[in-house]
């Protein structure tokens, strides 16, 4: 199949009741799309589209080459005639039928008799290297068992498009390090568009080469994850990525970041702006200190250790998270700690909104 | 509850008094059973079952459940897919009519069926009029009584087991290649079997058993429309050991399909 | 009619008022107090029932077949306001499931029964005592639908395969009488239902017009009210039972019971019967 012809192209509005998905993706042979954003962002949506298990309420779907659905043309292919692999995020293998033949499902729609289905299907699971779990039931399988398992499913009906929903959910911390090195090598075999929803920077920095921002329904975003890590555009990505990201006013050298917070800003543009910083440009003092310059007071609403520092997180007026030191809450830092706030200024990044 | 035994790792076991009410309910359900078997003529068992028309009924019996079952399933399983499934104008009071044969008297189900199928019946003057076809007093009708009042059995637990199977998991089937029908057949059937496996057998074991709406709408004609729970009724009159020899006879056999039915499905869950 | 005279009315009232609780050895008592304050100038004395010469007081029941219960329900009230002391309580089922009770325990004193094969099947099971007695005739009768959409005419149209026909199943009293019918005709009854129902059961399919034609009980067609029409049978041909009435070997009171059966056998307690549709004796 031609490079052009395994492009897939999704530009429409998918109507959800609760709020609409305007969305345009467009994705080439041997690119892996990463989609983040919170949830409820239309995630999942844009795959359910894509797979054909919604419709768009205009715009137009097109998967190797092919239109699955354009409302004005009357044009709609259900899902079934698709060539999608889709990996749910709870697998979704059946339970009446041994792993061997989950495999073999697929394949046996495509017209292959039980033998030849059963013979593929064993060559998936070798390569996913599962093949001696062929006779098991799915319900006695470990969660990266089940993972392979559904993965060699997804791939054996050869789509065109791979979907692949928050793949590593379900795994234990342990078992998704295996089993991402793992999936990296079949994605770096599989020729066709791979589009993976993940809450996971590992999977967007070790699996993509393309990211989608959404949020609410929108596209904010088109990247790359180093664009991600580097300048994030909405509060959930800078957060995917480890970092604050506050929207604010800029004039005159100085950033407005709520009323009476004003943070100095030498470099960059003037009117609205987002302003990104990494947890430790986030400097903390108990509020019986003195004031330091260009700060402003707020109270602690959550902290957690985080291997040999702690990250707090503050509320009101401007949320932020700060990385502090173990000795500040050997001190007393605690929730609803009043405490004094202040940003880097050499830390800043500030973008136009 | 207060008083409660308690297992070797100490944990809560189940409360006294749900085995003293629990083991009386049983002990209910048992003793009149019980006073049937003793009170069975089993001395002349052989003489009595192979008296002119026990085989008939009970043969005929057989047939009409089972004829009673498949047309509830035919029916009963769509119904229950669109109740489940389906937004429906008024889903609640299908869902009320639809265990109303459980709820009539069985002759007044015979009743209405006679006032919707019967010749002078809302559509049954036209089954007369355009294809001859008479369902009072005949096998057929029997059928058709017997299903009205075992439906109910179909709908209910089918419905449940429908609105329980994950959805997730007929996209991924979908997403796999299988067109709807095959995708009902290959994934949705298979994971309701356990449900589809209990509401057969209930249907069938209530089919087995019903009396009232058969005589009402069918009547009573030995070889034709006598089934086994007529012949017994029809017993009482004469013999009353043979009548209890006979509801033994009817009991057997669907006893003994609740027993295996319920060893199915319990072992497919487990696997 | 029953007889329900004033005095006796109030002698019935007066009698609980005064008695509550006793047996039959009461006397009969003439000082009524006039506690009611109604007609208490009647003579309490007053002789209105053929059976009433002598006070009877107690409680009794009576077991019968459903069909039985027209007439029999006019016997408790006429015995009742004749005899204000007694208490009768009606039981009506059909017959096997009267002597099972009877044969567990229940108690009762006098047992009615549609014919004589079913009073047999009661002395049979020793449950009764005496001699039974007559107390009316059971007539067989043909049952159409009113617009008789069989050109049904006579019993000739029994042998007729194109119609529908239901007759009582074999086993019951109106089934043996139908039997006894068929052969005394001598015509081959083309039966589609023989119904367990019995008698009402046959006129309950006649009413709903799934049945061109039905061979019941005269008495019952009065049930199909106005959807049935009776055609008499040929007197030819007709066959008939007799209802009988036996006292009970479980009466408590023998004395009652007897009262009671007696009462069924006078002219009176026979007109109650054939005002209903039976035949006279």
């Amino acid at each position: 199949m031609s490079e052009r012809a395994r492009r897939v192209h999704l530009a429409g509005s998918v109507d959800l009741g609760r709020f609409v998905l305007d969305i345009d993706l467009r994705a080439d042979p041997g690119d892996v799309v990463a989609l983040v954003g919170p949830n409820g962002s239309g995630k999942s949506t844009a795959l359910q589209t894509l797979a054909g298990l919604r419709r768009v309420r205009s715009g137009r779907v097109e998967i190797g080459g092919v239109v699955v659905d354009e409302p004005a043309a009357r044009q709609w292919v259900p899902a079934h005639r698709r060539r999608i692999g889709y990996l749910f995020q709870s697998l979704e293998l059946f339970p009446h039928l041994n792993v061997l033949d989950n495999v073999a499902y697929g394949l046996r729609r495509q017209g292959l008799n039980r033998r030849e289905a059963r013979e593929q299907a064993v060559a998936w699971l070798q390569a996913a290297g599962v093949e001696h779990l062929a006779a098991a039931r799915p319900v006695t399988l470990s969660g990266g068992q089940a993972q392979r398992v559904a993965m060699a499913r997804a791939l054996a009906v050869d789509p065109d498009l791979l979907l692949l929903d928050e793949p590593m959910s379900a795994l234990d911390a342990e078992s998704r390090l295996t089993i991402r090195s793992d999936l990296r090598r079949r994605l770096d075999a599989f020729d066709g568009v791979a589009v993976l929803v993940t809450h996971d920077l590992l999977d967007v920095v070790a699996l993509a080469n393309r990211v989608v921002v959404l949020d609410d329904g929108q596209v904010i975003q088109t990247t790359t994850p180093d664009g991600l890590r580097s300048h994030p555009r909405t509060r959930h990505a800078a957060a995917l990525v480890g970092r604050n990201l506050v929207r604010g006013m800029r004039t005159n050298g100085v950033v407005r970041l709520a009323d009476g917070v004003d943070v100095p800003a030498a470099a960059g543009p003037d009117g609205p702006v987002d302003v990104i910083c990494s947890p430790s440009a986030v400097q903390i003092l108990p509020r019986h200190a003195a004031r330091p310059d260009d700060s402003w007071a707020s109270t602690v609403a959550g902290i957690e250790a985080v291997g040999d520092h702690a990250k707090a997180v503050l509320a009101a007026p401007v949320p932020l998270s700060a990385r502090v030191g173990l000795d500040l809450v050997a001190d007393g830092l605690r929730l609803d700690s009043h405490v004094w706030v202040r940003l880097d200024p050499a830390e800043l990044t500030v973008l136009t909104v | 509850m207060r008083i409660a035994r308690r297992d070797s790792a100490g944990t809560r076991a189940t409360p006294i008094v749900i085995w003293v009410l629990g083991s009386l309910g049983a002990i209910f359900l048992i003793l009149p059973l019980l006073g049937l078997i003793v009170r069975a003529p089993w001395g002349d068992l052989g003489e009595r079952l192979t008296r002119p028309g026990v085989g008939d009924a009970l043969r005929l019996s057989v047939l009409c459940a089972t004829g009673s079952t498949i047309l509830a399933l035919l029916l009963g399983l769509p119904l229950a897919w669109l109740l489940a499934r389906q937004s429906l104008p008024g889903k609640p009071l299908i869902r009320a009519i639809v265990v109303v044969p459980l709820l009539l008297p069985p002759i007044v189900s015979g009743i209405g069926l006679l006032a919707a199928l019967g010749r002078r019946g809302l559509v049954g003057g036209a089954l007369d009029n355009w294809f001859g076809l008479r369902l009072p007093f005949s096998t057929a009708g029997v059928i058709v009584a017997v299903s009205y009042v075992a439906l109910p059995f179909v709908v209910v637990t089918l419905e449940g087991a429908f609105a329980s199977v994950n959805r997730q998991m007929e996209n991924a089937a979908a997403t796999l290649g299988a067109s709807p029908t095959v995708v009902t057949r290959t994934v949705t059937l298979p994971l309701i079997l356990p449900s589809l496996v209990a509401g057969t057998v209930l249907a069938w074991a209530r089919s087995m058993g019903e009396f009232g709406a058969t005589v009402t709408f069918a009547g009573n004609l030995p070889g034709r429309t006598q089934t086994l729970p007529l012949a017994t009724f029809l017993a009482l009159e004469t013999d009353l050991e043979q009548a209890i020899l006979l509801s033994l006879l009817l009991l057997t056999p669907t006893v003994a399909m609740l027993v295996l039915a319920r060893g199915r499905w319990r072992g497919m869950g487990a696997t | 009619m029953p007889i329900r005279s004033r005095a006796g009315g109030v002698v019935a009232l007066a009698a609980i008022t005064v008695l509550t609780g006793c047996g039959s050895s009461a006397a009969p008592d003439t000082s009524v107090p006039a506690a009611t304050g109604t007609a208490a100038s009647s003579s309490p004395a007053a002789d209105a029932s053929p059976t009433s010469s002598e006070a009877l007081a107690g409680a009794m029941t009576v077991m019968a077949p459903g069909p039985l219960k027209a007439a029999l329900d006019k016997a408790k009230a006429a015995f009742e306001a004749a005899n204000p002391q007694v208490t009768v309580t009606m039981n009506y089922a059909h017959i096997p499931t009267l002597l099972s009770q009877l044969s567990e325990g229940v108690s009762a004193d006098v047992l009615l029964t549609p014919d004589e094969g079913t009073m047999k099947m009661a002395q049979g099971k020793e449950l009764t005592t005496g001699t039974p007695e007559p107390v009316a005739t059971n007539v067989l009768a043909l049952v159409v639908p009113a617009d008789n959409p069989g050109k049904v005419t006579g019993v000739a149209d029994l042998g007729k395969k194109a119609l529908t026909i239901a007759v009582c199943a074999a086993e019951l009293p109106c089934g043996k009488l139908t039997d006894a019918l068929a052969k005394k005709a001598d015509v081959t009854i083309e039966a589609d239902s023989l119904e367990p129902g019995g008698s009402p059961g046959v006129v309950t399919k006649v009413a709903t017009g799934e049945v061109d034609l039905g061979v019941v009980f005269a008495p019952d067609i009065k049930t199909g009210g106005d959807k049935v029409t009776a055609i008499p049978i040929d007197a030819a041909v007709v066959t008939t039972s007799q209802v009988l009435a036996v006292e009970l070997g479980a009466s408590t009171d023998p004395t009652l019971a007897q009262a009671f059966l007696d009462f069924l056998t006078t002219p009176e307690g026979a007109a109650l019967f054939t005002g209903v549709g039976f035949g006279p004796l």
